[in-house]
C-alpha cells in the first residue's frame, strides 16, 4: 500500500515538472497570434529577461533573452558590461542553479519534446559539454565588447553567429511572414539555417543536445549548481550504489557520484527512481537524513 | 568547503547579483535592451 501511494507521488512530480515547463512555456510566448503578422510584442514586459532562453525577436516573446541583452549592452557605445542582465541571471543561478533549464526554459521543454520522436539515439562524449563555455566566453562575453566599428558599437556575436534559438524562433517565422526580410536574407541566414539544422538533428538524437553542448546560459546557472540555494541532496549512508540515478539521467550525469553536478538540469528523474531514497531535491536537508555535505560541501 | 561555508558563498553571491542589478537599473541598461527587444534583430533574425 505504501510503496503504491510513493508510486503516485514519483508520477506526480513529472506530472508537476511538465505543468511548470508548459506554463513557462506560455508565459514566455503569450503573443502567438504575432506569427502571422509578421511582427514581435513591444510592450514593456520586454523590460525584464526570461530565466530561460528565449529569443525576444521570435514574435509571440513576451520577455528579453537574457544572453541577447548581456551581447546588447556590451555591444552598446556607452557600456561594455551588463550589470542588470548579469545580475538578474546571478540571481536566478544562485537561487535555482541549473533547475532553470529543467524547469523553465522554453528551449529546454521543446528538445524534451523534440527528442520524443522515434530517431537514432546516440551518446554524447563528455568532452563535447565543454564547448558551451567557450561559446559564453568568447561569444557572449569578449567578442560584442572587443570587436566594434568606427562608431564603438559591437554585435551579439553568440546571437548573430551561433543561437539556434533566434533562427528557430524568430528567423524562420519572421523571413517566412515578411517580404522585406525574405528579400534582405544572405550567406548569414543560411550558415545560421546549418547551425539550427545540426542543433535540430543533435537534440533528435541526443538527449538536451543544446543544453550539453551550446547553451551560455546553461553553462552560467551550472556553474552555480555549486552553491545554490535549491540543490541536490545526497545520502550516501541510505544508496545501495545500484545506479538507477544515471542510468535515467538525461544529462548523462551519475548524481550519485556527484550530486551538484554542473551539467544537473535538477529534473528530479533520478530521485524518483531512487528507492532507497538517498537522492532529495530541495532547499533545506531533510531533517531526518544525515548527509555528507557537512563535511565536503 | 563546508555547508556554512556554502551558505555564506550563497548570500555573498545573491547580494552581488542584486547590486548589480541594481546598478544595471541606475544606468539605464533597461531602456537599451528594451529598445533592442521591440525591435526586430536583424542579427537574431540572420540578416545581420
Amino acid at each position: 500500500m505504501r510503496r503504491n501511494w510513493l508510486s503516485f507521488v514519483k508520477v506526480t512530480r513529472n506530472i508537476k515538472r511538465r505543468a511548470l515547463q508548459i506554463v513557462a512555456f506560455g508565459f514566455s510566448n503569450a503573443y502567438a497570434g504575432n506569427f502571422l503578422q509578421g511582427k514581435i510584442y513591444k510592450g514593456t514586459w520586454k523590460q525584464i529577461c526570461n530565466p530561460g532562453l528565449n529569443c525576444y525577436s521570435c514574435p509571440a516573446a513576451t520577455t528579453s533573452c537574457p544572453i541577447g541583452a548581456m551581447q546588447t549592452v556590451a555591444g552598446s557605445i556607452k557600456f561594455d558590461f551588463s550589470f542588470y542582465a548579469t545580475g538578474f541571471i546571478l540571481a536566478l543561478g544562485v537561487i535555482f542553479g541549473r533547475a532553470i533549464c529543467g524547469n523553465f526554459c522554453p528551449f529546454g521543454f521543446l528538445q524534451e519534446l523534440l527528442y520524443k520522436i522515434p530517431f537514432p539515439k546516440l551518446k554524447l562524449k563528455k568532452c563535447f559539454t565543454y564547448v558551451k563555455y567557450v561559446l559564453l566566453v568568447l561569444f557572449v562575453l569578449i567578442l560584442p565588447f572587443a570587436v566594434t566599428n568606427v562608431a564603438g558599437a559591437g554585435e551579439p556575436f553568440f546571437c548573430q553567429y551561433i543561437c539556434p534559438v533566434g533562427t528557430l524562433e524568430a528567423g524562420v517565422p519572421l523571413v517566412l511572414a515578411n517580404d522585406g526580410l525574405k528579400s534582405a536574407i544572405g550567406w548569414l541566414f543560411f550558415w545560421k539555417m546549418i547551425v539550427l539544422i545540426i542543433t535540430l538533428l543533435g537534440t533528435l538524437s541526443i538527449e538536451r543536445f543544446f543544453c550539453k553542448v551550446m547553451c551560455p546560459l546553461g553553462a552560467i546557472y551550472g556553474l552555480l549548481n555549486k552553491v545554490s540555494f535549491y540543490r541536490m541532496h545526497f545520502t550516501p549512508q541510505t544508496c545501495v550504489g545500484c545506479k538507477k540515478c544515471a542510468h535515467v539521467c538525461p544529462m548523462d550525469v551519475d548524481p550519485h557520484a556527484i550530486p551538484n553536478s554542473t551539467e544537473c538540469i535538477r529534473c528530479g528523474k533520478c530521485v524518483d527512481v531512487c528507492d532507497a531514497n538517498a537522492l532529495k531535491l530541495g532547499v533545506f536537508q531533510h531533517s531526518s537524513i544525515i548527509s555528507s555535505e557537512n563535511n565536503i560541501g | 568547503m563546508t555547508n556554512k561555508q556554502r551558505i555564506l558563498v550563497s548570500f555573498l553571491i545573491l547580494a552581488v547579483a542584486i547590486a548589480f542589478i541594481i546598478v544595471g537599473v541606475l544606468r539605464d541598461e533597461v531602456s537599451l535592451i528594451f529598445n533592442k527587444a521591440i525591435t526586430i534583430c536583424m542579427e537574431c533574425v540572420g540578416i545581420g
